[in-house]
């Protein structure tokens, strides 16, 4: 019985389960006897019955006598089994009950555990070290700020310029016409201004086709 | 038992049947024949063990208390006893056949007996007394131990202490198939149980078993 193959492990034997085997088997003791008696009696039924029948009166009263008795012991035999009975589903119930006050206990002791670790303490301290944390970031910052400071924002603004201008100026490349065209209600003034500024023939030229379509 | 009888088949009227026959695929096909018949027939009527003779017995009650100590004495009386069931044969043996007046000879009987065993469909109701007939299993023990556990899990049983009486012949199990199940056989499958950790098998202080814990 002490090795098992298989993965399983059999159930654990408790002195409760013992005891409620002591009963049962004290039950199962009473209801064979029951059987036992219920035979006897049929059987003392049939021989007063048989009695009777041939005329033999002092032998039928006298199964009959025995039929009672045995009727009797039948009676408190059942009575006994069903008080067995009974203490043995309250034992099974008390055996529940014992189990649900366990997990009970086990629950409140498991939540007073989760509360002790969510204290007010410590989550004050908790929200204490992310606040500082986020002070520290901004502190940081402002440091890093003072340590790189005009030159860098400097440089960086320049950069920026230089590249809207290089912009501009690849999108006249491209497209020279495109400012004029989009101050459309202004053309007439347009025109020259362009001429002092680049007095290209054939940059006339095309700004003056221009208006045409419009 | 007799409201609806178990219907033989044809075969069952075929004297050569009763008779070991020589040639060896014959010879299989007929120990075949035997053992589907042997099973239907004890699972029909809820046979749980047959004699040598055929006859069906008991449901072993006080086959298994003697089991430790009593074997020598139990191989004794077996010897005188034999006469008596030569006796009873004609009773209402599977392997007596009045209507072609044939019977199986013990020494076949035997046979087909263990080729049953091997096959896993049968048990000696003791090992160490083949005399006093075999266990048949028209469910294998495997079957028998799901049947029950299923039983166990359905009626809420999980963890409880069970005597085999209980089992047997309580009011519970009542309308169970394995209600009324051979004492002995039941053993078989509660060890079946046991060796997968299923159950624990309680004994009493003389050493039988008293009963058993079922697992969860």
């Amino acid at each position: 019985m002490g090795n098992t193959p298989s993965g399983q492990r059999p159930p654990k034997v408790t002195a409760q389960d013992r005891a409620i085997l002591q009963l049962k088997l004290q039950r199962d003791k009473l209801r064979k006897a029951t059987v036992k008696i219920q035979v006897i009696i049929n059987k003392e039924n049939q021989i007063a019955r048989q009695s009777v029948h041939e005329g033999n009166k002092r032998r039928a009263m006298l199964a009959l006598k025995k039929r009672k008795y045995q009727e009797n012991l039948l009676d408190t035999i059942e009575k006994q089994s069903d008080s067995l009975e009974t203490l043995i589903s309250t034992i099974e119930f008390k055996l529940i009950e014992k189990d649900v006050v366990f997990g009970l206990e086990e629950g409140n002791r498991v939540l007073k555990q989760i509360n002790g670790e969510l204290s007010m303490e410590k989550v004050d301290k908790i929200m204490d070290d992310s606040a500082e944390g986020i002070q520290y970031q901004e502190e940081l910052s402002e440091r890093l700020g003072e340590l790189m400071p005009r030159a860098l924002d400097d440089e960086v603004d320049e950069e920026m310029a230089k590249m809207e201008r290089e912009e501009m100026d690849k999108e006249k490349e491209k497209n020279p016409g495109i400012p004029e065209v989009s101050t459309l209600p202004e053309l007439p003034e347009a025109p020259r201004t362009e001429i002092k500024n680049h007095p290209k023939k054939g940059e006339r030229e095309e700004q003056k086709a221009e208006p045409l379509p419009a | 038992m007799d409201t609806s009888k178990f219907e033989l088949p044809a075969i069952y009227n075929f004297p050569p049947f009763f008779t070991r026959q020589p040639n060896l695929q014959t010879y299989e096909t007929q120990l075949d024949h035997w053992r589907k018949l042997i099973l239907d027939y004890c699972k029909f009527y809820k046979i749980w063990a047959l004699s040598l003779n055929g006859l069906p017995l008991a449901t072993g009650d006080s086959i298994t208390n003697g089991d430790g100590d009593g074997d020598e004495g139990d191989a004794d009386d077996d010897d005188a006893d034999d006469d008596d069931e030569d006796f009873e044969i004609s009773k209402n043996s599977l392997f007596q056949n009045n209507k072609i007046n044939r019977s199986l000879k013990n020494d076949f009987v035997l046979e087909i007996y263990k080729k049953m065993i091997d096959n896993g469909e049968s048990g000696w109701i003791n090992d160490k007394n083949h005399k006093l007939g075999v266990l048949i299993y028209w469910h294998s023990l495997e079957e028998w131990a799901n049947i029950i556990m299923d039983w166990i899990v359905n009626t809420g049983q999980e963890g409880a202490v069970l005597t085999l009486y209980e089992l047997r012949k309580g009011e519970l199990s009542e309308s169970q198939e394995f209600s009324g199940m051979n004492l002995q056989l039941l053993l078989n499958v509660m060890d079946v149980l046991s060796k997968e950790g299923r159950v624990r098998i309680l004994k009493d202080e003389d050493g039988s078993v008293a009963g058993v814990k079922f697992g969860g």
